[in-house]
């Protein structure tokens, strides 16, 4: 069993080694990706600045519950370089695909989830990076305030990130039967709209609130936003606890026995290594 | 909604016209390709010419939903707005060729594109006014073009501005619209010439 736990972790480390090795082949796409994370909140923040009177966003107070306008997009961007990490989970693949190494790569006599884990875990890594960056421009350049509940926040987040895991997991799936990331493209544009990325759905016409309220991650953005600036939740915060946890158990799960169908399937028909 | 419009070609332009060669990298369809006896800023322009397509329709797509849900005036000087929207394509497509030159140097210029993509969202102003911007960024925003298509833009779409009051900043668009694909034509032919050089076409 113990031999069995080590060889599974030596193979997500390989995976995370592979894909640190290439990612460092690129100088100009290693040096770039480190710039890359300041201009995402800049961008929101500008933007914010833009409908501000003497500095204070009445109407985003009056919406959120909080002043904190620094913060709650900072809180979200954050979060959101993390979602964006898992929901691109399925382009490695994607990529295998097209350098023909999928199907040698499914040869080996590993479980599934270790080669998923490994991909999920660099990515995960890479974002941390980036949201290391991002984290230094709002604590430094934009004067985002450092006394918040950090232990709260942290867990609120872990939650998210299994919750974005599953997802990152379907997705993956659907790019083996399908043989594009198109999925990933669609719902990568839908859920900024639909989960409130950088704004409370409180603002979106009942029918998008409706959607919106379907989607777990929707709970998990307010949550996070509630614990770090003590923004207003859409709904009862022990409401919205208990969604996110059960939901971040049943998504990976779910994400999981999704790939293992789907790729039954991409079998059958033969067409894992096509692209 | 302009800025998201125009954003949403420059996006487009970067991944499509500039990433078309990144594929066929992976692919190891690429020095066929390069054999072929075309200019090869037209391999690049025509890899894209099916997305150009997709995009137009695209746009006139949210143009409409503008329209209709958000209230945007149908009342615009169209001639003009097409003239605009024409010459900021022109203007816009100079940066495809410089990364389509790129990624044949590069190769994996992923986060470059990315890059791109988020400073010309962060200088040009976008979503925002350029009065926003700390007085440097602005200065940096002028210089791109993308800050112009999108203030002759917005000022047709939404200030419904005239021909003859927009005369020097046609100028200046209409100016980038031959100034930038020559550039970029020019970087793209320098940039392949290095990598012939090293001999690195074939490598990914």
């Amino acid at each position: 069993m113990l031999t069995e736990w080590w060889g599974n972790l030596r193979v997500v480390a390989a995976v995370v080694w592979q894909r640190a090795l290439t990612f460092r082949r690129y100088p100009a796409n290693f040096w770039s990706s480190l710039v890359t994370p300041f201009f995402s909140l800049a961008t929101a923040v500008f933007l914010a600045r833009a409908f501000t009177v003497e500095g204070a966003a009445l109407g985003f107070e009056r919406g959120t519950g909080t002043a904190d306008y620094h913060g709650f997009l900072l809180f979200s961007t954050l979060l959101w370089i993390y979602i964006d990490s898992q929901l691109y989970l399925g382009f490695a693949l994607e990529r295998e695909m097209r350098r023909g190494t999928l199907q040698g790569l499914f040869l080996a006599p590993v479980p599934r989830w270790c080669y998923l884990a490994g991909h999920s875990l660099y990515q995960l890594l890479r974002a941390s990076l980036d949201g290391a960056a991002t984290l230094l421009l709002g604590l430094l350049v934009f004067g985002v305030d450092v006394e918040r509940n950090w232990l709260l926040v942290a867990a609120v987040f872990g939650l998210n990130l299994l919750v974005v895991w599953g997802y990152g997991i379907v997705l993956a799936a659907a790019v083996l039967v399908f043989r594009s990331g198109a999925f990933t493209y669609v719902w990568s544009t839908l859920l900024p709209l639909l989960a409130g990325e950088t704004f409370s759905i409180s603002v979106l016409p009942p029918l998008l609130q409706v959607l919106g309220r379907l989607i777990p991650l929707t709970y998990g953005l307010d949550l996070l936003r509630w614990a770090a600036c003590g923004s207003r939740t859409f709904m009862p915060v022990d409401g919205q606890v208990a969604i996110l946890v059960v939901s971040a158990v049943l998504l990976p799960a779910l994400g999981l026995a999704c790939f293992h169908r789907l790729e039954q399937v991409a079998r059958r028909r033969g067409t894992l290594g096509q692209f | 909604m302009v800025g998201a419009l125009i954003y949403y070609w420059v996006v487009n332009l970067l991944w499509e016209v500039g990433f078309a060669l990144r594929d066929e990298q992976d692919e190891g369809t690429l020095e066929q390709l390069w054999l072929a006896p075309a200019p090869r800023w037209l391999i690049v322009v025509g890899n894209s010419a099916a997305n150009t397509l997709v995009n137009s329709l695209m746009s006139a797509a949210i143009l409409f939903q503008a329209h209709l849900w958000f209230g945007l005036s149908a009342r615009v000087n169209w001639p003009l707005l097409v003239l605009v929207c024409l010459l900021s394509w022109l203007a816009l497509y100079g940066l495809g060729f410089v990364y389509a030159g790129l990624v044949l140097l590069l190769k994996e210029a992923e986060s470059l594109v990315r890059l791109g993509n988020d400073l010309a969202e962060l200088v040009a102003g976008v979503t925002y006014p350029l009065a926003v911007l700390p007085v440097w960024l602005r200065g940096l925003g002028r210089l791109t073009p993308l800050a112009w298509a999108l203030s002759v833009l917005r000022a047709v779409a939404l200030e419904g501005k005239s021909w003859s009051a927009l005369r020097w900043e046609l100028t200046v668009l209409a100016t980038l619209a031959v100034a930038m694909p020559a550039a970029g034509i020019a970087l793209l032919n320098w940039l392949e010439g290095r990598t012939r050089r090293r001999g690195s076409l074939s490598a990914y």
